[in-house]
This record gives structure tokens, sequence and C-alpha cells, in this order.
């Protein structure tokens, strides 16, 4: 109950901060989707890495870690802080500069412009909220998990409790987390968000550091950090010794997981943070420090996964295993959690996790309603039909509904969280070629850019449906991942139908390259 | 120098794939598995790559008067392709 009451507080917090931003707002529709680009280096720094480090990157990484060892974090860690960056230097930067020189909120009003394209919108949206959707999934399904994971066992009277393990079930805690982040979102817009992101990303970090001092020392039953560190894992060299290696992990599949981190050059949500920047300049500190903010994060869940493949009640080699060998991945973090630390450290630990699944879905919420709004309704209808504060609520009523649909999709979706993030960072990936030759390759054409779309969509939905509908976890085409077919598909579609096509026109050319030598 | 910062950036994707220490169940301290050890140390290379690309590579992005900076994108009313 005690740990209960601290996420009640937390959450409570939260709806408080949002409560205040609101307070600085102008009123605008700028200022609730763009923070009308007031956001300094700091708070970027935290809302991107708050936004892209999700329930996969603790709930997903523990799990991930129990099952395949020490090789989830070359995986999806040290590729990510090299890859992210790369992609907010090459690509945040360049597309900061567009946004607010020609006026852009979303993705779509870029696109459109620079490939001359009315309908590029019209396919791009659904297949940018298609993607969306599961990586939402993964939150609500994360947030529901974690809270059954550290209330089991809390609610012994309640017989109707009872097949949940008699904690808050599974749809119980997704529900509300949602309504937090909903509520919130809603009255506070980019500067809420943006704000209540800092928060939590500080505390998760903080308390990921804690849970990981808590677990090892009663896991280890040592005095020190050092020598719990080494008891815990002497106890995998015993039982699993295979976990500290990468023995049976493909190199072609390692390889293919370089990919996956691409995928947030082209989060819309991420597009959002970006034009949320004051100037060029403040894009430098989330450039040199996400990588190190990865690792603090990523390294000790990995290790906390892998021990937990060993870790015994009584801290010998012999001894009754804590977490039982089939235990659902997503499950591992909150029950090591639950099992190890008392009830309020407990409490805090898991408020420590929903600050990460919260901080990604509360900007994934707000790009949806941006999107909905700024390339759908305004496009469609006009601006002029409607004032700002409709412009807003059509936005906030947008948000309502994909949170509703998602959370209805979350009641009937079991899977592993690291299998349905793979599928959807691998969508994201393969469009990744699109908006760099859009950013760079001045040859890119109209239909080259539809034909790498078409090839996207086509080739991740059918490779998906190989996949049993990612039922099959370890599902792999020619070898290695499925991101990496799409990748090549996707870009050997735009190379060749742009080459094969008419170049667009001068006017375009001048707007986007305007430093271009015309032939 | 920004020739050596791009050199220094497909070095560190090239090195990410570390064959070499894929079955080596060798624990540094007797603690961290070589294979964890290295990727960690991959982070922080990471970091200070990108340190030195912000310092030395930055692209020169023009400062944006006033008036040229859009407020909103006028958003025509249109369904018709361009």
């Amino acid at each position: 109950m005690t740990a209960l009451a601290v996420i009640a507080t937390y959450l409570g917090l939260l709806l408080l901060l949002g409560g205040l931003s609101a307070a600085w707002s102008r009123g605008t529709s700028r200022d609730y989707m763009l923070a009308s680009h007031t956001i300094g280096p700091v708070l970027l720094l935290m809302s991107l890495f708050g936004t892209t480090m999700t329930a996969f990157a603790l709930v997903g990484s523990t799990g991930e870690a129990f099952k395949a060892g020490i090789g989830v974090y070359g995986l999806m860690a040290s590729s990510s802080g090299i890859v992210h960056s790369l992609c907010f230097f090459l690509i945040g930067v360049k597309l900061w500069d567009l946004g607010r020189r020609h006026g852009y909120t979303t993705q779509i009003q870029y696109f459109r412009e620079r490939l001359e394209s009315n309908r590029i919108g019209w396919l791009l949206f659904p297949i940018l909220v298609g993607l969306i959707v599961p990586y939402l999934l993964i939150g609500v399904l994360a947030a529901g998990a974690t809270i059954n994971g550290i209330t089991q066992g809390a609610f012994a009277e309640w017989h109707w409790f009872a097949a949940a393990g008699y904690g808050v079930p599974p749809w119980l805690g997704s529900l509300v987390v949602c309504a937090v982040v909903l509520i919130y979102v809603f009255i506070g817009g980019m500067r809420g968000t943006a704000w209540a992101n800092t928060l939590q990303t500080a505390v998760f970090m903080i308390l990921g550091i804690v849970t990981f001092v808590v677990v090892v020392r009663r896991i280890g039953h040592r005095d020190t950090l050092w020598e719990n560190i080494r008891a815990a894992t002497a106890l995998v060299a015993r039982r699993h010794p295979e976990k500290l290696t990468r023995e049976g992990m493909p190199q072609a599949v390692f390889a293919g997981y370089m990919l996956i981190p691409l995928s947030a050059g082209m989060f819309p949500h991420l597009f959002q943070h970006w034009l949320t920047a004051r100037d060029a300049r403040t894009f430098r500190l989330p450039v040199v420090v996400h990588p190190l903010f990865i690792m603090i994060v990523w390294a000790p869940c990995v290790m906390l996964g892998v021990w937990a493949t060993s870790a015994t009640v009584d801290g010998t080699p012999g001894g009754e295993l804590l977490i039982p060998p089939d235990t659902h991945p997503n499950q591992v973090l909150a029950l090591l959690v639950a099992k190890l630390s008392g009830e309020l450290l407990s409490g805090l630990l898991t408020a420590g996790i929903l600050a990460a699944i919260m901080s990604s879905l509360d900007s994934q919420f707000l790009c949806l309603g941006t999107m909905f709004t700024n390339d759908i309704v305004l496009h469609h209808w006009g601006r002029e039909r409607f004032t700002e504060r409709q412009i807003v609520w059509l936005a906030r009523a947008f948000i309502v509904a994909i949170v509703a649909l998602t959370y209805a999709l979350s009641c009937f979706e079991p899977r592993r969280v690291f299998t349905l993030g793979i599928w959807c960072f691998s969508g994201f990936a393969g469009l990744v070629p699109l908006v760099l030759a859009c950013l760079y390759w001045p040859r890119l054409t109209k239909p080259g850019a539809y034909a790498s779309v078409l090839a996207l969509a086509a080739s991740w939905l059918a490779l998906f449906r190989a996949s049993d509908w990612a039922a099959d976890p370890q599902y792999t085409f020619a070898g290695t991942l499925p991101v990496v077919t799409m990748c090549i598909v996707s870009t050997a579609a735009l190379v060749l139908v742009s080459l094969l096509t008419r170049p667009p026109s001068g006017r375009t050319l001048q707007k986007f390259f305007p430093d271009r030598k015309s032939n | 120098m920004r020739r050596v910062v791009w050199i220094l950036i497909a070095a560190l994707i090239v090195l990410h794939h570390d064959f070499w220490w894929w079955t080596d169940g060798t624990l540094l301290g007797g603690a961290i598995p070589i294979g964890l050890a290295y990727h960690m140390g991959l982070s922080v290379a990471a970091s200070l790559v990108w340190l030195l690309t912000v310092r030395f590579a930055w692209p020169q992005i023009a400062a944006i008067p006033a008036a040229e900076s859009r407020p909103e994108k006028p958003v025509a009313h249109s369904t018709t392709p361009r």
C-alpha cells in the first residue's frame, strides 16, 4: 500500500506540473504545440532523452537481457549513442532551421513543400500514425505490467484482483497512467510536456541508479557495492555463463540492429521537440551528452536482467531462484524491485519506471494531436475557418481519441515489449532514407519519394505478416533483421525512381538548396 | 578537421561490431563482462567524438532575422494536388 501511495503522489505531482505550465501559456496553438520555440539546451537534452528512452529502455532492456544476456547493450544502447546523436546532428539541426524559416510544425508540412506534393501527406499521415500506435502500446502495456508487478499480493482480500495475482490489474494501471498523461498534455501542451519530461528524466535516472545499488546489494549479500557486483556476476558465471557473452546471438542480426536507432530520424514526436529549440546551438548539449545518458540508464538495466537469471533468495549458488525462468520478460524488473526492496523504495523505484514510460507517452500523444490538426484538418479546411482556441481543442480531441484506441488495443495485445518496439522502430528507420534524401539530395523527385514510402510500407507489411504479426520474436529475413531489407528496399526505390523521373522545379530547389550551383 | 571528425564517426560504427569479444567470457575485475565493458567504453568514445563534432564540424546556420522567421505555416485551403 505504501508503494501505491508513493506512485499516486508522483502522479499527482505531474498533474500539478501540467497545471503550473499552463500558467505560462500564451494561449496560441503555436505555444501549445511548440512552446513558442523557447526551449534551451538543458530542457532540450532532457526532453529528447526522456522521449527516446521509453519502457523499452528500462522494462524492455532488463527483460531482454534476462532472455538474451549482455549482448542487448550492444544491440540497442551503444548503437543508439552513436546513431541518435547522428540523427540529431544531421537531421534535427537542419529540420529545425527549415522549420523556423518556413513555419513548419509537422514533418508532413515539410515533405509537402519539398516534394511539391499535396498527396504525400495523405500517404504519410496514416503510416506515421500507424507506426506510432504500436510505440504507444509499448508504453501503455509496460505501465500496466509494472504496476501489477509491484502490487502483486497487496490486495489479498480483493477476490476480483485474483486473476492479477491480487495486485492492481494491468488494465487498471494502464488506464490510470493514460489518464494522468492525457490530463497534463491536455492542460500544458508542449511546455507542460517539456517540463514533465525534464522532471521525469531526472527521476528515472536517479531512481534507476538507486534501484541498481539496492538490488545488487540484496542479490550479492556482501558489504561493498563492488563485492556485490562481483558476487551477482559470479552466480551468473556458474548457472548461465552464456548470458555473459553473445553466444548464440547471430552476428548478422547484431549488425542489423545498428539500423534500428535510425528510427529517431523519423519519429514525429522528436521532430516536434527539435522545433521547440531556441536556436541551433541548443542542439549541441543533447548531441554530446545523449550517449552518456544512454549508458547511465542501459548498463545497470542490462546487468540487472542478466543477474536476475541466476540470483537466488539466499545468495548461494544452489539456492532457490529469485526470478523463475519462465517469468514474462516485461515483468522481470518489476519483480526484482518488488522482491528486493522495501515498500517505500519499491514505490519510488516504480515511479522511476513509470517516469520513463510517461516521458515518451506525453510527446507521442501531443505529436499525434498536432499532426491531425495541422496535416489533416487545417490543411483540408483552411486555418481561417478556425480560431486559435478551436485549433487547440481539435488537437486535444484527436489526442483523446488516439489514447482511447491505444488503451483498447492494450487490453488485447500481450506481445513482448521488446518485440513490439523493434517492428515499430523498423518502420520509422525505413523512412529515414526519405528524410535524408529530402535534406541532402536535390535530385530526389516526387515519384521517387512515393516509390520509397510505398516500397517501405509493402515490405514492412509482408515481413510483419511473415513473422506471424510479431508473435515470433526471433524472426529474421535473409539471416538478419527485417529492418535491413526495409532500408535497402526503400532506398533502392527512392534512388531508381528519382533518377528515372523529372527533377524538382527550380523554385523548389532554390528554396531548399539555396547554396546549390545550378547546372 | 571536419574530415577527421567524419572518419571518427565512421570508425565508431565499424568498431561497434566487435566480433573479437563475441564468446569471450572474461570478467573485468571479476565483475563486468568484457563484451559489456567494451560497449560501455564505446558509449564514452561516442560522446567524445560528438564533442569534437560540435566543436569542429558544426554546420553554419545563419541567424534568422525576426522578420524572416515565419510565425506560423499558412495553410492553404486546398484539396487538390499541387
